[in-house]
């Protein structure tokens, strides 16, 4: 994959992966992320699904390679592939599902173990407008980001507005995660791909905090030679500008 | 599939260099008809065998093989007369029919009817009477569709599938070629793999009433097969309570399986096609007899032996792209599991999927590897220009551009784009892969397999050395700590025991003196 490398021009790659049980929403944080679409009822993702961001962080130029894995157990033995190299992992999880955390809790694990020591590990804990007026939630989060966004015009209103389904009560209290995600050392952020809250922020905060100086001298290294982080003009349309939110870094924790 | 084998070992000897363009068309025709797969032992030895139509006929018989264009609307396909949501049909079947007989047409007849014989032990066969009450069902619907179709032809295909394949079966083979005309599909696919089994369908019934541990991970997926489709939209309709039930039922019949993803798109393919008794009927034969169920066992081996032998095939038949791909970093396991795990009927169009399935039922599953290398040959130039990304996105979502046309919506079928599905299915025909590659492909797999064993043994046996040696070297460190301090404390004696002897002698020295 070294290769690959060459085919974005002068910006900075930096691999990710999606991990998390089946259904929490992996496939449609990213596809908040990179289209800033929704879908109500997304095919289950079978085996992996790439896909590619960029975005601007300061003056540089970050092009997020997005490994989008499949969540079931059936499929776990595949994501070694997909992780062995990334240099940020998003593990998801599902507020109204408490099982859903311990699996991510068991991923993160893993990937402590397995993966790049320097890999820059998030939290997410997705579907988050499903609690959002639920009194469960013990430290409210007041995020609306979806407006912020610069390219909202994909995002119809319809989306945002349809009403969230059923079984909508919060199962895993902020705290808890938050607590354990400062242990383990992790970003920690709770999103909905559906309205879009969080999501700019959880690839802002990895942003930050990739070892980019890192990641150049690897690149370089492996033969892809690429001027570091030279602002491009050429990124006006389809990038997130991860600037744009950063004024409000809000509830963003241990950075 | 042992009626095949006997056939083949027929052709051979009389006609040792055209036995291999002769056999393709009818080997296409003998589907998995055992009804203990797992347990008959020729079957599985012989399963790669026989079952990938031999495809050196398209290089010689060129005339027979010409495609014809015919453009499909994407939602064709739908059964009118058994699914209620069913859509406009722009599916023709224009071939009725092929023309020139197999010159070995007396050996295979020979060798299906016994093998005919053994099976009307085995399996009730399904009586004429049903078969011709679902044709005269089919027939009454009268769409669009139903007056072109050649009803002698296929009726009596569907009479007596097996017999008939025996018979006709360069007829019926091209026929498949050309597609099932849609509305009869579903009986058809039954009949090629020999599904119909009440005592299965009674299983069924009694599965229906029982839970299985896997209902809650179904229940999250129901929504998410086919969410365009407007047989599956709806959550509470008809659709999806069949596609529970199919999946249920097999989570119980299985459990070694249980409940994978990728599998509801498989029984929605089914349901599109039959009601849900006979879809579980045809979910079970697939499963076992064409092995699509080592696709969703726990570590998926046949899934991992087809993505090796797909990039075996991607090496012998494209190996300038499969050079490309090497360098770029693409693995076939980032875009072909999605293929093979669903039959490609993820996101692909029905009126293609439909065709692949013919195929697959009509021949063995090994026919996926056909439409995949086709698929690759045919956008070859283009992917040659890519870049890793662009590559898996052109994989994604523009590899069926090149069979796309753009096409005027008519009042029936709104749609604005068709498929040349004729085109695509010839080329896959075309492709020169033969059971005895993927036979070497799989023997290959299982060296491989094993090497990777033997390995990981021996990495076992040395890390368990290394631990037993490890704990004798802390032993040995352990002694030799005890030993030092022994020795210390000896020498501590020694030395003392030397400051006495000279105390003793200075002693001495002066007694003497005195």
């Amino acid at each position: 994959m070294a290769d690959a490398a060459a085919s974005a021009d002068k910006s900075i790659q930096v691999k990710l992966v999606l991990l998390g049980e089946a259904a929490v929403g992996k496939s449609s944080v990213v596809l908040r992320f990179v289209s800033n679409e929704f879908q109500a009822n997304k095919e289950p993702t079978i085996g992996a699904a790439f896909l590619t961001q960029k975005c601007r962080l300061e003056d540089r130029v970050l092009r997020y390679e997005i490994w989008d894995t499949a969540g079931q157990e059936r499929f776990h033995s595949l994501a070694p592939m997909y992780y062995r190299n990334a240099q940020a992992a998003v593990v998801v999880y599902d507020v109204t599902k408490a099982a859903s955390l311990d699996k991510a809790k068991s991923w993160v694990k893993e990937l402590q173990r397995q993966a790049n020591p320097h890999i820059v590990i998030a939290l997410a804990g997705n579907k988050v407008d499903l609690v959002n007026n639920a009194a469960a939630s013990s430290s409210s989060t007041t995020e609306e980001t979806s407006e912020d966004e610069p390219d909202d015009a994909t995002a119809t209103p319809a989306e945002l507005a349809q009403a969230a389904s059923g079984d909508g009560l919060r199962a895993v209290a902020r705290d808890e995660a938050q607590a354990y995600a400062t242990e383990a050392g992790l970003l920690f952020f709770e999103t909905s791909a559906k309205t879009g809250e969080g999501i700019v922020e959880l690839f802002t905060e990895i942003a930050k905090k990739i070892p980019i100086e890192h990641i150049l001298a690897s690149t370089r290294g492996g033969g892809a030679n690429r001027p570091g982080g030279a602002a491009s003009g050429s990124n006006a349309q389809g990038n997130v500008n991860l600037d744009a939110n950063n004024q409000t870094p809000k509830n963003a924790c241990n950075c | 599939m042992t009626a095949d084998v006997t056939a083949a070992r027929m052709t051979e000897s009389p006609e040792d260099t055209d036995a291999r363009v002769e056999l393709r068309p009818l080997e296409t025709l003998m589907s998995p008809t055992s009804s203990e797969p797992a347990t008959d032992l020729d079957i599985v030895d012989d399963a790669r065998f026989s079952v990938v139509p031999l495809s050196a006929a398209s290089s010689d018989t060129p005339d027979e093989m010409t495609p014809i264009e015919e453009t499909v609307d994407i939602t064709a396909g739908l059964n009118e007369s058994r699914q209620p949501q069913s859509e406009a049909n722009g599916h023709g079947a224009e071939n009725g029919g092929g023309s020139t007989p197999s010159r070995n047409g007396a050996q295979f007849l020979l060798a299906r009817l016994e093998h005919q014989k053994e099976r009307s032990d085995t399996l009730p066969a399904r009586s004429s009477l049903d078969v011709q009450k679902d044709l005269e069902r089919v027939q009454q619907t009268g769409d669009a569709e139903a007056s072109t179709i050649d009803w002698d032809f296929w009726g009596e295909v569907v009479a007596d599938y097996q017999t008939y394949a025996a018979d006709h079966s360069e007829q019926l083979a091209r026929a498949i070629e050309a597609g099932i005309p849609s509305p009869l599909r579903g009986l058809i696919w039954q009949q090629m793999c020999a599904s119909k089994d009440p005592a299965l369908e009674q299983l069924y019934a009694q599965y229906l009433k029982e839970t299985s541990p896997h209902e809650r991970a179904i229940k999250r997926d129901l929504g998410r097969t086919f969410p365009n489709h407007a047989f599956f939209t709806d959550g509470s309709g008809v659709g999806q309570g069949n596609l529970s039930n199919v999946l249920k039922a097999y989570s119980l019949h299985d459990p070694e399986v249980g409940y994978c993803q990728g599998l509801p798109f498989v029984v929605a393919v089914l349901l599109l096609n039959m009601p849900d008794e006979e879809a579980f009927c045809v979910l079970v034969r697939l499963m076992y007899s064409y092995d699509l169920r080592g696709h969703f066992l726990p570590e998926m081996p046949s899934l991992q032996l087809r993505m090796f032998q797909f990039d075996r095939l991607l090496e012998e038949l494209l190996p300038v792209l499969h050079v490309h791909f090497l360098r770029q970093g693409v693995k076939s396991s980032m875009f072909c599991s999605q293929w093979f795990l669903t039959l490609f009927s993820y996101r692909w169009p029905l009126p293609i999927v439909y065709r692949i399935w013919d195929n697959c039922l009509a021949s063995g599953i090994e026919a996926i590897f056909g439409f995949s290398i086709a698929l690759l040959l045919k956008n070859e130039e283009a992917l040659l220009n890519l870049k890793f990304d662009q590559i898996l996105d052109f994989l994604k979502s523009k590899i069926l551009d090149c069979y796309t046309v753009k096409r005027e919506p008519t009042e029936e079928d709104p749609s604005t784009e068709g498929y040349l599905v004729d085109e695509f299915v010839m080329d896959a025909f075309r492709t020169r892969i033969t059971p005895f590659m993927l036979d070497a492909y799989a023997r290959e797999y299982a060296d491989l397999l094993q090497a990777r064993e033997a390995h990981a043994a021996e990495m076992d046996s040395l890390r368990n050395a290394n631990r037993s040696l490890t704990a004798q070297v802390k032993k040995l460190e352990d002694s030799l700590a005890q030993l030092d301090r022994e020795h210390c404390d000896i020498v501590k004696e020694l030395v003392m025991q030397r400051i006495t002897n000279e105390e003793l002698e200075t002693e001495l020295v002066r007694y003497k003196l005195l």
